[in-house]
């Protein structure tokens, strides 16, 4: 992993190591890290007004930052500073009396030799970094594509502001204990603020490493949901059957994920059509991390297989635990401004053979639900809810358009799955929740409530 | 005016030829109407989270984030062009320049003189906090396991360019989201500018207790309406407190005259004159008028602040504006540009709201039935159809002069012309301090205010 950033930054890396090496060495605890990642981001904005005028602003931000962390097991202190780096790292950590209580306990080189050897052995690092960044004539472009979709669509509809952003970066991280990580990453993404009907409505859709960016999908499945949205009629209903788009499936998946992070004894079963994985460096992924936030390699992850949990997302710092699962690194930081968390990374519901358009045709009653715009909650009934729209099915037929909210108990999301299909998709969701992709899946015995 | 930049415990971002910056930005306004400039950053953030389950000799988790850099910016009619870093390097300076600029002759430019002066001390004045809310919770004889995180923003700004003396700016407050530990996720949070501008200081006792008094009051009330209901939809008599009318009019008002929420949906200079509101309401935004600590002379594109009338006895005066906005229109002035960081585009926001006092007594507010809301949690304006929502985390009923019953979450709903239309009153008594956070567009920037409690008389309330 040594291409270089077109910001020239590999040789400001390595010149920086270099000059913290000994202020480094100078702090006096082996529970030290230092995180520095440097990136530069594309910004293409894009706002009309009333009077259809146009205007554009193109930004390049170049971030350079760096994280200390020190402590031992009494108290930890976290100092995010951005630039460089300087040989004065220990004076700017201030006294120590400041130290909090909250232990710090580092990755050490025996325990990414262990995490190491459970990995598989050959993985590409992240492609298309040398790729170059969006141009502004290609943002543009981009940008009238969709404009003219919407218009073109929905009547009334038009473009009130597009916001493209391209970016690559890369970290490198070492600690007291001799480990060494360097990764480097690129991601792009769309923000878009729409008029439609005397309402405004956004869109965000963002590609990493992985995957690329397709911002066309994105506005036609937009638009698909607002057509459907302006003619629902609130709907309810017990118990019933639902088909979920791989939208909503993503969505619901994406409010079970904390699951995966348990013990696999303490984990709620899962229906036999269920297989589950984790995976850093999926295809289908917007995360490409071969190290986590702390150092420790990653690895894909089978966490449910057809039905059976057979894994959970173990850090390291569990290593001692009584069960036979391996660590592995599932701690990541959502920047170099933040502490690693114990988060998945990229959570794939595996497909299976059968056609969506089958799965359809097959139910006889309930509703299929297509679109989804907001985060499921978790009710403190252990309820699981998240408004939908859709359509109805009523004998075998695609009724009226719908709106509802699916109620299901959080602990068996998984056991009323009763049937996926073979359209995965990859979906991301906003902030820092993992990257979910999932296929049209059939569930059993859900509530609809009314709106 | 700032406090003393030279000071060793400042953020001092000064130390540099100005001039010769404003020179360099003047070889890049290649065309007539281009307008060049440069904003230089510091800021420093201490964060502590602390909870009532921590040991009494235990210090609070801390964390303490440094930022710094600068942003070249290069406007010409509707299109922007900039460069931003996180360094405070002539040479990245130089880079800059030469990135953002659209024609530039072969002659060398001289160099710039930058460096980055030393981080502040730390002050740990933030750690005695938490236990000054702990007794003000006591002396309000109640007590619950809570936890609180506590952040002490430090930022320091200048702007440079050709055209442009603007003097350092410098914000100093503390914000805070308090939460009571029940597996409920009952939360308050807020802002509270600090008494002295001095980035570099420590904050001081009478902060300090008024923080904690603050912090205490939200809470208690907060965890006695733990059990209230939410009010059944119906249409009632709404009492804003000065803290709730901040947020009312900063979605209503501020937000409302925004100059690109506006252009959405209409031309900016129609609005002037506009009968907007009752003739009750008449607000300023005025960044000079706000508290010592977070006072503004010049806003982030160096434009100096103005006393700046949104509504004078309900008629709109002036929109919101920044520089790219007022060359859009001749009736707009700048003043009001505003960004989150230097990796942002400026924008039109307001800062300080300034609501003038009626004469109505609290007693007189409260008369009749109603409801009295205090801790607004959100709140959010339809820029097409003006529709603002207010959602109170707690409020009670209020009959004929005296507070009584509690309730629950309440969610207040209406057309902003339907809702300024109805202030029936405003209150004798201004309050000042922070309004909340804004986070219009993504960029979230503390908003400021002095406002009276407002009566609004028979406007839809609901639970959410």
């Amino acid at each position: 992993m040594s291409a270089a950033l077109d910001t020239g930054s590999e040789d400001r890396f390595e010149q920086c190591l270099n000059n913290c090496e000994a202020p480094f060495q100078a702090i006096g605890t082996p529970q030290k890290e230092l995180v520095v990642k440097a990136g530069k981001l594309r910004i293409a904005t894009f706002s009309i007004n009333s009077q259809d005028a146009l205007r554009i602003d193109s930004q390049t931000a170049e971030e350079t930052g760096h994280a200390v962390r020190i402590g031992d097991k009494q108290g930890s202190l976290a100092v995010f500073t951005a630039g460089w780096p300087t040989t004065d790292l220990a004076h700017n950590l201030g006294p120590k009396g400041l130290v909090s209580k909250a232990p710090l306990q580092l990755p050490t080189l025996a325990a990414i030799e262990i995490a190491t050897s459970h990995r598989e052995p050959s993985r590409a690092p992240a492609p298309e970094l040398d790729r170059p960044l969006l141009s502004e004539a290609e943002a543009r472009r981009l940008i009238e594509k969709i404009s003219d979709l919407l218009e073109t669509e929905i009547s009334g509809a038009f473009t009130l502001k597009g916001r493209l952003a391209d970016g690559a970066s890369e970290t490198v991280l070492v600690n007291g204990h001799g480990v060494k990580a360097r990764e480097r990453a690129r991601s792009s993404s769309l923000r878009l603020e729409l008029s439609i009907k005397d309402r405004t409505v956004s869109a965000y859709v963002g590609g990493g490493t992985g995957i690329a960016l397709r911002p066309a999908q994105t506005v036609q499945r937009l638009v698909d949901r607002l057509a459907i949205a302006e003619k629902a009629q609130a709907f309810r209903a017990q118990e019933t059957t639902v088909l979920l788009a791989p939208e909503v499936t993503s969505a619901l998946l994406g409010g079970i994920a904390r699951q995966f992070l348990g013990s696999t004894s303490k984990q709620p079963a899962a229906a036999s059509a269920v297989s589950i994985r984790d995976d850093p460096t999926a295809a289908v992924g917007s995360i490409w991390s071969l190290t986590d936030g702390e150092g420790v390699p990653t690895r894909p992850l089978q966490l449910v297989s057809n039905g059976t949990r057979c894994a959970w997302l173990k850090p390291w710092t569990h290593r001692g635990d009584e069960d036979m699962t391996p660590f592995t690194g599932c701690r990541y930081r959502a920047s170099w401004r933040d502490l690693p968390r114990h988060s998945c990374s990229n959570l794939i519901l595996e497909a299976s053979q059968t056609p969506p358009k089958a799965m359809l045709e097959e139910l006889r009653d309930g509703a299929y639900l297509v679109g989804s715009d907001q985060a499921p909650r978790r009710l403190p009934d252990g309820t699981l809810q998240l408004a939908v729209i859709g359509f109805e099915i009523s004998q075998g037929s695609v009724g009226t358009p719908i709106k509802s909210v699916l109620a299901v108990p959080y602990d068996q999301v998984l056991s009323r799955i009763e049937a996926v299909g073979r359209d995965l998709h990859h979906m991301l969701p906003g902030g820092r929740a993992a990257c979910v992709a999932a296929p049209t899946a059939l569930l059993l015995g859900v509530d609809l409530l009314s709106d | 005016m700032p406090g003393n930049p030279r000071s060793p415990s400042a953020l001092s971002i000064i130390d540099f030829d100005h001039l010769r910056a404003a020179h360099l930005l003047a070889r890049i306004q290649s065309e007539p109407g281009m307008r060049a400039d440069a904003l230089f950053e510091r800021s420093h953030r201490e964060r502590l989270h602390w909870s009532t389950d921590q040991r009494p000799n235990d210090s609070p988790r801390q964390k303490i984030h440094r930022e710094q850099g600068f942003v070249v910016r290069l406007l010409a009619n509707d299109r922007s062009w900039q460069e931003s870093r996180d360094s405070f390097h002539g040479s990245d300076f130089d880079a800059a320049l030469r990135r953002v600029a659209r024609s530039l002759s072969s002659v060398p430019l001289p160099h710039l003189e930058l460096e980055s002066a030393a981080w502040p001390a730390l002050s740990g004045s933030l750690s005695r906090i938490p236990r000054r809310i702990e007794e003000a919770v006591r002396e309000r004889r109640a007590a619950f396991p809570f936890s609180v995180e506590l952040t002490h923003h430090r930022r320091d700004l200048l702007v440079v360019g050709p055209a442009i003396l603007a003097e350092p700016q410098s914000e100093n407050y503390v914000s805070f989201s308090a939460a009571i530990v029940d597996g409920t996720n009952r939360t308050v949070g807020g802002l509270f500018p600090l008494s002295s501008s001095e980035a570099g200081t420590a904050i001081g006792t009478q902060d300090r207790s008024s923080i904690g008094q603050h912090v205490a009051s939200l809470l208690v009330e907060r965890f006695r309406a733990r059990e209230a209901r939410p009010p059944h939809p119906e249409r009632a008599n709404v009492v804003l407190s000065p803290h709730a009318a901040a947020v009312f009019l900063h979605e209503a008002v501020a937000h409302a005259l925004e100059a690109d929420i506006l252009s959405a949906s209409g031309n900016l200079g129609d609005a002037i004159g506009l009968e907007l509101g009752a003739t009750s309401l008449s607000v300023l935004d005025d960044p000079n008028a706000a508290p010592v600590g977070v006072r503004r002379t010049h806003d982030d594109e160096g434009t100096p602040t103005k006393k700046r009338w949104l509504l004078r006895e309900g008629r709109v005066g002036q929109p919101i504006a920044d520089v790219a906005w007022s060359e859009r229109s001749a009736s707009v002035d700048p003043g009001c540009g505003r960004r989150a960081s230097r990796h942002e585009l400026a924008g039109p926001r307001s800062y300080f709201l300034d609501m003038l006092e009626g004469s109505t007594s609290n007693e007189a507010l409260l008369s009749g039935e109603g409801l009295w809301l205090d801790q607004i949690v959100r709140g959010s304006l339809e820029p097409i159809t003006g529709l603002v929502t207010l959602v109170a985390a707690c409020g009670r009923r209020f009959d004929n002069g005296s507070l009584g019953e509690r309730v629950g979450l309440t969610v207040v709903r209406g057309s902003l012309a339907d809702l300024l239309s109805s202030v029936s009153a405003v209150g004798a008594i201004r309050a000042e301090g922070g309004a909340g956070w804004c986070a219009k567009g993504g960029q979230r920037m503390p908003v400021w205010a002095r406002c009276p409690s407002l009566r609004l008389d028979q406007i839809q309330v609901q639970a959410p």
